[in-house]
């Protein structure tokens, strides 16, 4: 199964603001994706509670994970949204 | 005279004014020990916690930065599909909407609490979503914050105390 490993970009980690706007994203895309903290049990990545679960903090690593047409593209994108930095986009 | 209130500040900073007490979470009725129609039942439970999602996603349009930032979390939360399916499997398991409801986010707010530090201050937004779908099922006035004209520190008393400075128009 296609996976990618990407580091938290936000200091608040996967929460708040960049948890809602990973969730969101996950949501568009064509395949169910999942996130896993590195060596956790991966969870679905359009459920915000799951997601806000994980208590992924900034710069900890964090594997994404998905199957199907377009399961690569959906990894390139969903991992753009979580290496951003929402905290310096907001500043 | 000074009085001291202790709690759980749900918005960072300070603020001074009035305090305003926010209306008691509805009660759950006695368990409904039959359901004839389980489909039928689960649509209502879940079409509770969708309608908590949308009347909560029309508030964050109403409001700018970081308490837009909030209700939209909370819209997600009562639109999380993970919960929604939770909430159907209790039913089809045998509990009325209203239970399965309260007992769908009592599972995740206990998950949250256990996390501790933000995550379980995100367990205030599981009782007011919770609070606000019980309330569509059993058709009871909505609980959370009305309109108001002038800013109010609001306080609630409930399982876990919180004070909420500020104001939602709506």
């Amino acid at each position: 199964m296609p996976e990618k490993t990407v580091t938290v970009g936000s200091k608040v980690g996967l929460h708040a603001r960049p948890a809602s706007l990973f969730v969101q994203a996950a949501a568009r895309q064509p395949v169910k994706v999942r996130i896993a903290k590195a060596g956790g049990d991966p969870v679905d990545a359009r459920s915000i509670l799951l997601v806000l679960g994980l208590d992924a903090r900034g710069g900890e690593e964090v594997v994404l994970s998905a199957e199907g047409v377009g399961a690569e593209q959906a990894l390139e994108e969903l991992a753009t949204v979580v290496a951003t930095d929402y905290d310096a986009e907001a500043a | 005279m000074a009085r001291w209130l202790h709690g759980l500040g749900v918005s960072g900073g300070e603020a001074v004014g009035p305090v305003a007490r926010l209306a008691p979470p509805p009660a759950l009725p006695p368990v409904t020990d039959h359901i004839v129609a389980v489909a039928d039942e689960a649509a209502r439970a879940v079409g509770a916690l969708a309608a908590v999602a949308e009347d909560l996603q029309y508030r964050a349009a109403t409001v700018d930065g970081a308490a837009s930032d909030v209700l939209i979390a909370q819209s997600m939360i009562a639109a999380d599909p993970v919960l929604m399916d939770g909430v159907t499997e209790l039913v089809e398991a045998g509990q009325d909407a209203p239970h399965a409801v309260d007992a769908a986010m009592a599972e995740h707010r206990r998950a949250l609490e256990a996390a501790g530090g933000y995550l379980a201050e995100r367990a205030a937004d599981l009782d007011d979503i919770r609070d606000r779908a019980v309330a569509r099922l059993l058709g009871l006035p909505m609980p959370g914050i009305p309109s108001c004209w002038s800013p109010v520190i609001w306080r609630r008393q409930t399982r876990q105390r919180s004070i909420r400075p500020g104001c939602w128009r709506s």
